[in-house]
């Protein structure tokens, strides 16, 4: 039903933006409450379970070419329970993309311009997502080709340029916590990193599939190590301890630095990157339900769709959460299972686990 | 030529009067009568046409509209008695300016011809550098009263044939009353009915479309005009200069790394402008927050209108400098250095900053390379930028930036995306567009564009010799 193609190269930048563009602002500070000087650690240990979403998720679209997660799912489950399975994923893609539009907002109204309400924010958003969806996904993932590059760039920049606050001895002693401990605090992290089963629904639009599974797991690597070093820098600036109490330790990051007394407000580029990177998420989360919805429903088409999920996707963020610390209550105590230890890695799991017991009968894809 | 009548058409002032005097000597007295008597009446034109008229191009023409179409597209017909077929002889003469030096693509190193209005000149301009059997050429005459040549030509092993037939088509589907310049056809033909952007490039300079034609690209001339059309098109190349190819690639890579940044101020400044020292001031530096704040203390109006009105009178300066005759273009200078620039800041009405923002997004407009389509259509996209920037600030111009990006995304010329190889990434053909690497490491052609033969050269790099040069002694 996708009439765009799209190669390997683009699926695995599209969900880098997707991991990068909302985990690096968050994880440093959420791993270090955890785990203090160790997060750099979490951060390696999510790329593990990422990883193990990666491998099933490309196992169960290999049983079934052609084909995304959501028109699978009955051919797995048996019609009813398939569909229903079907429309709690579209919640889910519908109810986080809320979330992801609703924290985008509420960090530039904080951040930036206090006095703008959110809903501006979100619905101006909105508009450019729409826009960008009608356009079909090769345009926005060929957008998403040239921001990529920006939005590491700039991390890299964040990282680096605070060398003179650096002290690496606070990243000592290393590993002190026992490994349950670090198990447990990766799973928030690996709740983000997991947002790459969303892969399932493009899986189908590939142009080839050589490589997928090696690009994407390569992809979640390398997103790893930026997440890692980040904390790393995190660390070594601000102490453990002190990186767990920051608001948003990537902007005070940002803020220690002071380049010849012109770059020393460099927030401004962080502001520019979490837009940039959460207009691709947006986008893609935003793709994922209405595609979804459409397949569910078993239309053939989906853009009239955009306009009613915008709608309610807007109408969902703003009633989604008051105020920050709703934000962080739902990230420490539901995001985990909500994310890794559900829709994204255990559900394909047993459903990867009924395919390979039950085989089911595939309708081959004649595309 | 005796008893038998002769008739020859043209239309005055388009016909070589050499060629007529040669037609009607050889018609009058060369042909002995006799002969003529011998050929029968029907075949007469044939005999004069192989016997007597050695030297020019002539056709044989039967049908009556095609004649009536000869003779307007400056063609000379000659029509004999009793015969049943007329004759075209190509004596072609239209009035025309020499070849001179570029005016919009000018370059300090490199050949410094330009094309002409006249199709047959172009064509033989772009012959003379592409000595390839390969280099075809097609007519189409187009425009229903104007009937305009327009020739398409590209390198047959080197195009892709999908988008040659696609030309073909685009071309061949136009049905106006009349082609009075190429960039009539240019809008027929391009992909996209509402873009800011030139999905085709237009170009003066011969050695340009010979080298698009090398990369595999075609080219439409159309009689009469100057700029001849080039395609496929990518954005990129309008941030490229023809000059680029013929100076140091270390050079052209700075010179390239400023046209980026000159695209950056020509299109964002004034916004960024707005939005800082309207919503941000936090984000400048403390002693430059003083300097912008005191200029800006007398100025009566916010700084949103300050922008676009100065941006306004420089919009009209341009244009004024433009259309005004060459012996006013003084007055216009001092009216816009001295009235604009000085007595507006020293009255208060303008600050200092506000037109030195304004004046380098002025000259950035014009530093892109080889783009005066594309200077011309980021004056739109400037005031986009600087009414997004005053309501919304930073985040306005990142909203428009991003809807910038999706449009041009979307963009495609014929069928090759525009933002390729940015967007779909191609690292092997960003060497080529990004920065530009010596000729030996640009070895093979953009994918997205040529056919099946995509190397340019076999030669390796040059080296220094192992063992020196061997010398003859000095004495």
């Amino acid at each position: 039903m996708e009439p765009g193609r799209i190669s390997n190269r683009q699926l695995a930048f599209l969900m880098a933006t997707v991991l990068l563009a909302t985990v690096i602002y968050f994880m440093p500070q959420v791993a270090a409450r955890a785990v203090q000087q160790d997060s750099w650690i979490t951060a390696l240990l999510s790329t593990v379970w990422a990883i193990l979403v990666v491998l099933t998720i490309i196992a169960l679209s290999r049983r079934f070419p052609g084909l995304t997660l959501i028109e699978y799912l009955p051919l797995i489950l048996g019609k009813p329970l398939g569909k229903l399975l079907g429309l709690f994923y579209v919640f889910w893609f519908l109810g986080v993309g809320a979330f992801v539009l609703r924290q985008f907002a509420m960090l530039l109204n904080i951040a930036v311009m206090p006095a703008t309400p959110v809903a501006v924010f979100m619905v101006t958003m909105m508009v450019l997502v729409v826009y960008a969806l009608r356009g079909g996904l090769e345009v926005w993932t060929r957008v998403n080709e040239i921001l990529l590059p920006i939005i590491i760039v700039a991390l890299l920049m964040i990282m680096v340029l605070p060398y003179e606050s650096m002290d690496f001895r606070r990243l000592l002693p290393v590993a002190s916590h026992p490994a349950g401990v670090l198990m447990v605090s990766s799973l928030i992290g690996a709740s983000w990193r997991g947002e790459i089963f969303m892969a399932a629904m493009f899986i189908p639009a590939l142009t080839s599939s050589r490589h997928t599974s090696r690009n994407l797991m390569l992809m979640v690597l390398i997103v790893g190590l930026i997440l890692a070093a980040m904390e790393v820098a995190t660390v070594a600036v601000f102490g453990g301890v002190n990186a767990g109490e920051l608001e948003l330790p990537i902007f005070s990051l940002a803020r220690m630095i002071s380049l010849a007394k012109i770059f020393d407000r460099l927030e401004v580029l962080i502001v520019f990157t979490w837009v940039l990177g959460n207009f691709i998420k947006i986008c893609v989360f935003m793709y994922c339900s209405t595609v979804g919805a459409a397949q569910v429903m078993g239309f053939k088409k989906f853009d009239f769709l955009f306009f009613p999920i915008a709608v309610l996707m807007v109408a969902f963020g703003d009633n989604f959460l008051e105020n920050v610390a709703d934000f962080t209550d739902f990230l420490t105590h539901v995001w985990g299972a909500y994310g890794l230890l559900s829709f994204e890695l255990v559900i394909p799991f047993i459903l990867l686990l009924i395919t390979l017991i039950r085989k089911p009968e595939v309708k081959r894809d004649t595309r | 030529m005796g008893d038998i009548k002769c008739l020859a058409v043209w239309v005055d002032g388009l016909i070589n009067n050499r060629v007529s005097h040669d037609l009607f000597r050889s018609l009058m007295l060369d042909i002995p009568e006799e002969k003529l008597r011998r050929v029968p009446k029907p075949e007469l034109t044939d005999y004069i046409n192989q016997h007597f008229l050695p030297f020019y191009s002539t056709a044989r023409v039967t049908d009556l509209t095609e004649l009536k179409r000869w003779i307007l597209m400056a063609k000379m017909i000659l029509l004999v008695d009793g015969c049943p077929i007329g004759l075209m002889l190509d004596a072609e003469a239209t009035p025309m300016r020499g070849i001179t030096e570029p005016v919009l693509e000018s370059v300090v190193a490199g050949p410094r011809d330009s094309f002409v209005e006249s199709l047959r000149i172009n064509t033989a301009l772009i012959r003379s550098r592409l000595g390839d059997v390969q280099l075809k050429s097609e007519n189409f005459i187009v425009g229903r009263r104007s009937n305009t040549l327009v020739t398409l030509m590209y390198v047959e092993d080197l195009a892709n044939p999908l988008i040659i037939e696609e030309a073909r088509q685009r071309i061949s589907r136009v049905d106006i009353d009349g082609v009075i310049d190429s960039s009539y056809l240019k809008e027929y033909i391009q992909d996209r009915k509402h873009t800011l952007f030139p999905l085709i490039k237009a170009s003066e300079r011969p050695d340009k479309a010979a080298a698009d034609l090398l990369e595999g690209r075609f080219v439409v001339i159309v009689d009469g005009s100057p700029q001849i059309l080039i395609a496929p098109t990518l954005f990129m190349e309008f941030l490229q200069s023809a000059e680029d190819y013929y100076l140091n690639p270390l050079v052209v890579w700075m010179i390239r790394v400023l046209r980026y940044l000159a695209l950056f101020i020509a299109t964002n400044l004034p916004g960024l402008y707005v939005a800082v020292t309207t919503f941000h001031q936090e984000l400048l530096p403390i002693p430059l927050v003083f300097v912008v704040a005191g200029a800006r203390e007398t100025v009566p109006f916010p700084a949103f209108v300050e922008a676009l009105t100065i941006l306004v009178i420089f919009e009209l300066l341009w244009e004024a400098g433009i259309r005004l005759p060459q012996v006013v273009g003084a007055a216009i200078n001092i009216v816009g250095a001295l009235i604009l620039g000085q007595a507006a800041v020293q009255a208060g009405l303008v600050s200092p900053a506000m037109v030195i923002v304004i004046g380098a997004t002025a000259i950035s407009n014009f530093a892109l390379g080889s783009g005066y389509e594309l200077a011309s259509s980021l004056r739109l996209i400037r005031v986009v930028f600087l009414i997004f920037g005053a309501v919304l600030g930073l985040y306005g111009i990142a909203l428009v930036f991003l809807a910038l990006l999706v449009h041009l995304a979307g963009l495609r010329s014929f069928g090759v995306p525009y933002l390729a190889p940015l967007a779909p990434m191609r690292p092997r053909e960003l060497k080529d567009a990004m920065f530009r690497a010596p000729w030996w490491d640009l070895a093979y052609r953009p994918a997205l564009i040529a056919g099946k033969d995509l190397t340019v050269s076999n030669t390796a790099p040059p080296e220094p010799p192992k063992t020196p040069v061997p010398r003859k002694p000095e004495n």
